[in-house]
């Protein structure tokens, strides 16, 4: 969805009929407290697969020298490409019983010749925090795969137990499948059911409340 | 010499139930789709070795791409429903059933080569005047796509028109068919027949092979980027074709020519998917070779 350049032709045109993860990326959640205890945002860092960033790195003619890094310059010139996000585009990531705001940027930077962008969702109104926060991490075609790593960072508050759920793929395969065998098939080609969120990981937050 | 052969199919089916039933099925897709994002991240290494004209780089893209189209057509989505036809006891000679899913397959990539070299060519933007305009780089690579993306949606139109009725399982996951089904291949009649399904499903090229020919040509190695979408095709068409063998083969076995369908469509599957796993031996040989 914010892919520029030749992939955003191919999300726009293509979207629905381009689903199975072609893309992979490792999601790092960080929680942002306030001093009040309430929960302020929550800072995401995608690292892309090795694959999708050297195709990035080569639709923009980056790393000419083919070793894996970028110069600072070639870095400015990265900065903030997949935060473009057309109208609609939720950014793959869900709190439950809250909407996220739009995107801040939060830096760039290339690590083991993946690149590694992070940015901000601010929470929109306030979170009720006696309840545990609910996150997950998918794009509702599956042509992205998230996986959200268990190291999550919790900024602000200490008094925070945090629970990952990975996904059940077979379970998730079963459902999709099934999906598949029910429909025509010009239809699943048109309307490919939208199974992302069954691959879902999720992570479950409790904070005590101060 | 039967009773020794139908023994051995009871026991082997036995086996299969077990397997089955144990949810392990279930594990090839999850082991796939890991497989698939290990294979990309080992395929970005092996390009920039390939771009550096390291020797044995194109050996090493070639097994990974065939990795990569096995990989794939057995993914979540794909493999059960690849297979799920093959169950019900249909009489489709296992050579044509192979010779069309190679064929189409290959067609399918040949697509691929055909849609991203018609947008590079058919624009006039060579490498050189490219890297001329790298600062502009942008604008011309969307205009490229959006003309090749056209020109995709109109062969998709044609498709429309050429497809006929009857074709019942096309795998949706990608949005397109890794190969033709057994309906397909039995109503194939004559040499246009065969031409109109291999057509129908070249006719929508795999994203994963976009992604390296897109690659590839910017990168300046556009022959390994073609062959190493072949080798993709090869990678998807083995499935249908270690489908097919086995799932011919198999039927013609006492237990199945009982008749039992519901036993029928879950076994042969599985079977068939155990079949697959030796080309995935195969295929991880290769793609551990081409790692070290």
């Amino acid at each position: 969805m914010f892919r520029l350049g030749f992939l955003t032709s191919c999300f726009l045109f293509a979207a629905p009929a381009f689903a199975h993860p072609h893309i992979f990326v490792e999601t790092k959640l960080g929680l942002i407290y306030a001093k009040d205890g309430s929960l302020n945002a929550i800072r995401v860092s995608w690292t892309y697969d090795e694959f999708y960033s050297l195709l990035i790195f080569e639709d923009r003619q980056l790393d000419p020298d083919y070793n894996g890094e970028l110069t600072s310059e070639e870095l400015a010139v990265l900065d903030g490409f997949d935060l473009n996000w057309v109208d609609g585009f939720e950014g793959d990531l869900y709190l439950d019983g809250a909407k996220l705001g739009s995107p801040v940027p939060d830096g760039i930077k290339i690590e083991a010749n993946r690149i590694v962008t992070s940015h901000i969702r601010p929470i929109i109104g306030s979170f009720d925090n006696t309840k545990p926060a609910v996150i997950s991490a998918y794009d509702p075609t599956y042509y992205t795969a998230y996986e959200i790593n268990a190291d999550i960072v919790i900024e602000g508050t200490q008094d925070c137990s945090v629970q990952l759920e990975k996904a059940d793929i077979a379970a998730a395969t079963d459902l999709l499948e099934e999906m598949l065998f029910a429909m025509p098939a010009s239809d699943a080609e048109e309307y490919f059911p939208e199974v992302g969120r069954a691959f879902s990981d999720r992570v479950i937050i409790k904070c005590a409340s101060s | 010499m039967r009773l020794f052969l139908s023994v051995g199919f009871v026991l082997a089916a036995g086996a299969l139930f077990l397997f089955w039933s144990s949810g392990a099925f279930d594990q090839v897709a999850v082991w796939a789709a890991s497989q698939q994002r290990d294979v990309q991240n080992t395929m970005a290494g092996v390009l920039r070795q390939l771009r550096a004209g390291e020797p044995g780089a194109l050996a090493g893209l070639m097994a990974l791409c065939f990795a990569y189209g096995f990989f794939h057509a057995v993914g979540p989505g794909h493999g059960k429903i690849a297979i799920g036809g093959y169950g019900a006891a249909r009489k489709v000679s296992a050579i044509r059933l192979s010779v069309l899913a190679v064929l189409s397959s290959l067609a399918q990539a040949a697509t691929a080569v055909l849609l991203v070299y018609t947008g590079v060519l058919l624009l006039g933007w060579g490498r050189a005047q490219m890297e001329n305009i790298a600062e502009t780089i942008m604008a011309p690579v969307s205009y490229a796509a959006i003309g090749a993306i056209g020109l995709w949606l109109l062969w998709r139109g044609l498709r429309g028109l050429l497809q006929k009725p009857a074709s019942s399982e096309v795998c949706g996951t990608c949005g397109h068919a890794h190969g033709p089904s057994v309906d397909q291949a039995e109503q194939v009649r004559s040499v246009r027949d065969a031409i109109l399904l291999i057509g129908a499903i070249a006719l929508r090229p795999c994203t994963g092979a976009l992604f390296l020919l897109i690659l590839t040509w910017r990168m300046g190695i556009e022959f390994a980027g073609i062959a190493g979408t072949f080798a993709m095709g090869l990678g998807t068409a083995s499935v249908t074709v270690a489908v097919a063998v086995a799932s011919v083969t198999l039927r013609n076995g006492t237990l199945f020519s009982i008749g039992q369908t519901s036993m029928v469509r879950r076994a042969v599957p599985v079977i068939e998917l155990i079949v697959g796993s030796t080309v995935a031996v195969l295929s991880l040989i290769m793609f551990l070779r081409a790692v070290g």
